[in-house]
């Protein structure tokens, strides 16, 4: 039939190999005209640019994390419910409250929800606002959290969910919680005349806790050579373990730091405080 | 044979019993990992209680009050510590045995300073410092101090150097001075001396005329200053006390001089023959001088490195007032201030990491520190007419002469930038402060 039909059209003699080449060009093209047809009628997917929150998310998924497993308070407003739809949606499991990657796709697929979630959104700013007020100091103590983080130089990010060093998510955030509280209590014990501030000497700590919180052994296990800035290390630890208030941590998250720290106590960096 | 061979594998056997929980505990205990915390520290003073010092008498007891107040004053000064309210103070200054330390951390004292004064005969003092440390529960140090009565406030600069050498490491400055020159009237300035913290001004010189840049000897026992006594800027020098002026070079013409800190010699801007201001190095006694620079440009304001190896001073062979630097002998001179556009004064540190001059901004001068190689530039002053830095000799702070409101006074502040403060005033104002070394 086809070969009839281009008989007809460009007469016969020509070579039956050359004609069942064209037929299948002319097939080929017949389907992919065919695909860009129903492709370009049904449009590009919709872009949602609007809502700000989940760029809030995203810009700080630690912090948020971190706050989360410290007040125990998730955050459910910022990111909405979907309503029973969407397989796409329901993979995000329960414990994981704040899957950043997932809000975006969520924002791309569900357009339709961005006009209700923008009338959410100005109670959801309004509590974001009474967060933060709220939070003033939990955010300073968040930040002082990240920086002792970083100076661990853990790579944290590279482990495993949970485990330790691993990501902040799980047992790994109760375990950074925990240790973000008590980084705080010891620079906050911590009295050092600030003619050591920006020198680059240390003293280390060896240090065991009990389940209960507290420190039931430390020593100085490295001294700096400086008689003047060991004992103010001894003063920081002995007030330290003098406190009944130390935060307890986690069962689960205890069973990481069962082993005890090496804490170093390094002036060269410092908080600008009171002095001037 | 048999048997034998039965019982060795028997024993293997039990071997492997005992040994093989060991082998299973053991990488269980490898793995034991501790975790590494960081702690760093927030800037604050460090809390120190200082109760008055006790005597038997109503006399003593007054100088123990006295001597206590100076010791607080005196750390006080230094913007690292922050002496605590006497006020709140419950136990009884006179008791040194089974001292109740948690009453102390309560109050947040991280240390304890306790004391007594006893007259002795020949209108002596006696003087015991106890110095404790609150949280080791303990006396740290304990010192007996012993002069005559009037010389009370110099034992309280002791003790107070004590502390801040047992809690920082470093050395006090309670036993320096300052030299400065003050304007008693409008016409005439003259040299003054006073404590580290401005108290007991005593006047060097009473010529009448303009007498200034003193500066310190080594020893600080001595202090060169440029005088128009003869109409036309000389060096002098004179002893700490006021005694024994002379001219150095009396048929030169030299406009400003410093000692070198290892040596009796004198870097001196002055003039060669008719020419203009260059860098000389003198000998004490003024007898001959090795030229250092020899350039058509202004060159003044010498001031050593405290190895005396190298000498800094001011040039404006580039177009503007800047910071040189040059070996003692005059070898390698480079230029080491770029930043701004005006640069003088310049003074080493003690430890020989930084420079602190005086550089103009906005049409006002503001204090600077840097390193001597003329990077990492650091402000100080933000405010007034700020000028001729001088080093504390721990390098802790600077002091330097500073026009806000009315008058100049002579200015404290903390290498950091913090704890400013002024230490002294004259009626006419005063200016071109200079800090001694630690003085026996």
């Amino acid at each position: 039939m086809a070969s009839s039909t281009f008989d007809s059209l460009f007469g016969g003699g020509i070579d039956p190999q050359l004609k069942r080449m064209v037929a299948l060009s002319a097939l080929a093209h017949l389907v992919l005209g065919l695909l860009a047809f129903l492709t370009l009628r049904s449009g590009p997917l919709p872009v949602d640019y609007n809502p700000a929150i989940n760029v809030a998310l995203v810009d700080l998924p630690e912090v948020t994390d971190l706050k989360d497993v410290k007040l125990g308070a998730p955050k459910p407003k910022q990111l909405p419910a979907p309503q029973q739809k969407k397989p796409e949606v329901k993979e995000a499991p329960q414990a994981k409250k704040i899957p950043e990657p997932e809000k975006k796709v969520f924002a791309l697929e569900e357009q339709q929800k961005t006009t209700k979630r923008a009338t959410e959104s100005k109670s959801v700013k309004r509590e974001n606002l009474q967060a933060k007020i709220e939070s003033a100091v939990d955010r300073i103590r968040e930040q002082q959290m990240a920086v002792a983080r970083i100076r661990n130089r853990v790579p944290d990010s590279a482990m495993p969910e949970g485990t330790p060093g691993g990501n902040v998510r799980g047992i790994g955030a109760l375990r950074v919680g925990y240790e973000a509280q008590l980084v705080m209590i010891l620079r906050d014990m911590w009295e050092l005349p600030p003619s050591f501030l920006g020198q680059n000497i240390e003293v280390v700590v060896s240090m065991h806790i009990n389940p209960q919180g507290q420190i039931i052994d430390w020593s100085i296990e490295r001294s700096s050579g400086n008689p003047s800035f060991d004992d103010t290390v001894y003063r920081a630890m002995t007030k330290t373990q003098q406190r009944q208030d130390l935060p307890v941590p986690d069962p689960a998250a205890y069973q990481l730091i069962k082993d005890g720290y090496e804490v170093t106590f390094n002036p060269l960096t410092f908080f600008q405080g009171e002095t001037g | 044979m048999t048997l034998s061979h039965e019982r060795t594998r028997a024993l293997g056997a039990l071997l492997l019993v005992v040994l093989l929980p060991c082998l299973v505990a053991w990488p269980g205990k490898a793995r034991a990992q501790r975790r590494t915390l960081v702690v760093t520290p927030f800037e604050r003073k460090f809390k120190i209680a200082i109760q008055p010092f006790v005597g038997d008498s109503v006399e003593a007891n007054a100088t123990g009050a006295r001597i206590a107040q100076v010791v607080s004053s005196d750390l006080d000064f230094t913007g690292i510590f922050q002496p605590l309210n006497p006020n709140a103070f419950l136990e009884d200054a006179r008791k040194i045995e089974n001292i109740d330390f948690t009453g102390w951390q309560a109050l947040g004292a991280e240390a304890l300073v306790k004391g007594s004064v006893t007259p002795e005969t020949g209108g002596m003092i006696s003087v015991e410092a106890r110095i404790f440390d609150v949280y080791k529960g303990s006396r740290v140090v304990g010192k007996r101090y012993s002069g005559p009565a009037s010389e009370w406030r110099k034992i309280a600069h002791r003790i107070a150097n004590e502390i801040f050498k047992y809690f920082t490491g470093d050395d006090g400055v309670f036993d320096t001075q300052i030299t400065y020159a003050g304007k008693p009237n409008r016409l005439v300035k003259e040299v003054y001396v006073a404590d580290f913290d401005g108290a007991n001004v005593v006047q060097v010189t009473r010529n009448g005329s303009i007498n200034n840049y003193p500066n310190w000897s080594r020893d600080a026992g001595q202090i060169c200053f440029t005088s128009f006594k003869s109409g036309r800027p000389t060096l002098f020098v004179i002893g700490r006390g006021g005694h024994g002026a002379r001219s150095v070079r009396p048929s030169s013409t030299i406009l400003q001089g410093a000692w070198s800190p290892m040596s009796s010699e004198l870097a001196v801007a002055g003039q060669v023959g008719v020419g203009n201001s260059e860098i000389l190095r003198l000998t004490p006694d003024g007898a001959s001088f090795v030229r250092l620079t020899n350039h058509p440009s202004i060159d003044t304001s010498p001031t050593w490195s405290p190895d005396g190896s190298k000498i800094v001073f001011v040039s404006d062979r580039s177009g503007s007032p800047q910071i040189y630097v040059m070996n003692a002998d005059g070898s390698g001179q480079r230029r080491i201030s770029y930043q701004g556009a005006y640069n003088v004064h310049p003074v080493w540190s003690p430890k020989g990491d930084r420079l602190a001059y005086a550089a103009m901004v906005g049409g006002h001068f503001d204090i600077f520190t840097m390193r001597p190689d003329g990077t990492d530039v650091a402000q100080l002053t933000s405010s007034g007419n700020n000028e001729y830095p001088s080093w504390a000799p721990n390098g802790r702070q600077i002091v330097f002469q500073s026009g806000r409101g009315a008058g100049t006074a002579i200015y404290v502040i903390n290498a950091n930038g913090s704890n400013l403060r002024p230490i002294i005033r004259a009626p006419g104002g005063a200016t071109a402060p200079t800090w001694s070394g630690h003085i026996p």
